[in-house]
């Protein structure tokens, strides 16, 4: 029996998306691999071309910045693989609803099926540049200690934000056609205020600027597990306060608007 | 026992004015002959698709659709999947529903057909346990033989009606509804499928199905119900309510 409020049938689509987890699994490993079809290396493609960026920029960055490259090319590198994962989470989670067009008028699937599906994908091509992480570290013999376990609850806020920001912009986005494009260059300005291939030490005033953005806050809950640096307490509370307050908004937001999304779409 | 009751339902679907979202025309398309209002003094347009719009079918009914284009039928179908859920009126069902609109959705042209067949299942519902287990099964039936190791792409368009069709008729629905999107091509191969088609439908509780064919409705219906303009112009036994509305377009 259909629950009678929205609330209840949000959650029941969250359920029902979930209970459905073999088919969107399926359909994200498939959308990573559906590039590559037929490609020798197939999604490695992905590696390969994060790898070399990695590559070029270390070397010129760490001479502009007079860093060694030792100390620099692991940070940087970790630092846009971190921003691969989640700009991707919020610049593709604009177009879900609006690829999945044909398919939502087709077939009922709980809506978030096809959010899982999506954040799946990105989880699994992250996966893919993530095997560049480890080459870095066993190049440069980062020093790890147990305190890199600490990636994997920083990885599953970040993911966990990047399902909540799915609910958000998926709907905002299927109705109004303008916001992927507002959102595209939101992040590429935010690619470039937030410490990825320059260091937060580097910000003599204005410090500003990193507190109050969140995007340093996800990066540094798992780069800095990853250098083995000691983590950040004030970091993780942000991050903390971030998620909750995100999970709350929307939850709520896709409680309204998830009926919608098929007129919209 | 499954069921269907749709009361005072309204579907208004918003038409956006916005030259860059190309669904406009597909939904304009679908609305054709729906009734097109501005809405509450804005300059959103929405096409009322259905109109306050009462239906019951019960446990053993056969409904066939009648109605020109954009009349509902389609509306209707989407909204007792739960595509659609009604800007107002509610929808009470009862059982499980497959609905078969698009027979091409779902297939993956780059990957096998076993590889679609399981892609397929598991969007109609089965686990992949389950869907696995059964693809011998469904690939024997399809035909197909060495292709099904071949790319979907690879197929004719009757291939993949076949390989669809297989894979759509593996379930057994208490509800089950039809929409004749499947387009007119692939409804001779229905023909020729009719006796696994027969059994398919024989075994759903309810069968809903939407069609312009009007040999296929006078085969697999019991009831009729003429769409026009969102609203219910004449339900009735499925040979008289064809017969009135032919007469309606000859008139």
């Amino acid at each position: 029996m259909r629950s009678s409020s929205n609330f209840g049938r949000a959650i029941e689509d969250i359920a029902g998306g979930l209970s459905r987890r073999e088919l969107w699994l399926y359909l994200g490993w498939q959308d990573v691999r559906k590039h590559y079809r037929r490609s020798v290396i197939g999604p490695f493609w992905l590696t390969l071309s994060m790898g070399i960026m990695v590559l070029g920029i270390g070397i010129l960055y760490s001479q502009i910045f007079r860093i060694d490259v030792q100390v620099y090319l692991p940070y940087m590198a970790v630092g846009i693989i971190l921003w691969g994962l989640i700009g991707r989470l919020i610049t593709d989670a604009c177009t879900v609803f609006t690829q999945a067009g044909d398919a939502l008028r087709q077939i009922k699937v709980p809506l978030s099926v096809y959010i899982f599906q999506f954040v799946w994908s990105q989880i699994l091509t992250f996966a893919h540049n993530f095997v560049i992480y480890i080459i870095v570290a066993i190049v440069f013999a980062v020093p790890l200690g147990w305190d890199a376990l600490l990636v994997f609850p920083g990885l599953v806020l970040i993911v966990l934000n990047g399902i909540f920001a799915t609910m958000i912009l998926g709907p905002v986005c299927a109705r109004f056609r303008d916001v992927p494009m507002m959102i595209g260059s939101l992040m590429q300005l935010l690619f470039y205020m937030t410490p990825i291939v320059w260091h937060g030490e580097q910000l003599s005033k204005g410090l500003w600027l990193l507190m109050l953005n969140p995007f340093y806050h996800f990066i540094e809950i798992v780069r800095r597990p990853l250098m083995g640096q000691p983590s950040v307490l004030e970091n993780w509370l942000v991050c903390g306060v971030i998620t909750v307050v995100m999970g709350a908004v929307a939850v709520l937001f896709f409680a309204r608007y998830r009926a919608r999304i098929v007129y919209w779409s | 026992m499954a069921s269907i009751t749709l009361s005072g339902v309204v579907v208004d679907i918003p038409i956006y004015d916005n030259g860059s979202r190309s669904i406009k025309n597909s939904v304009l398309s679908v609305a054709t002959g729906g009734q097109i209002r501005p809405r509450d003094g804005t300059n959103r347009i929405v096409v009322r698709a259905l109109d306050a719009l009462d239906l019951h079918v019960a446990h053993g009914d056969r409904v066939g659709l009648i109605g020109h284009n954009g009349a509902g039928k389609s509306t209707i179908l989407r909204v007792m999947s739960g595509i659609y859920e009604p800007t107002a009126g509610s929808v009470s069902i009862d059982g499980e529903v497959a609905s078969m609109f698009n027979i091409g959705f779902g297939m993956d042209p780059d990957a096998t057909g076993w590889d679609n067949i399981i892609l397929r299942g598991m969007y109609l519902g089965f686990s992949r346990r389950e869907i696995e287990a059964r693809s011998q099964e469904i690939g024997e039936l399809t035909g197909l033989g060495e292709f099904l190791d071949m790319p979907l792409r690879t197929y004719s368009a009757g291939m993949s009606t076949r390989l669809a069709f297989a894979i759509s008729t593996a379930i057994s629905p208490e509800i089950l509804l039809i929409d004749e999107g499947i387009g007119a091509g692939d409804a001779a191969f229905l023909s020729q499928a009719q006796e696994r088609m027969r059994k398919f439908i024989g075994k759903a509780g309810i069968l809903v199905m939407a069609s312009h064919s009007n040999d296929l409705l006078l085969s697999w219906c019991t009831k009729g119900i003429w769409m026009e303009h969102g609203r219910i112009r004449m339900q009735g036994r499925i040979d008289e309510v064809i017969k009135a509305y032919k007469e309606s377009l000859a008139g």
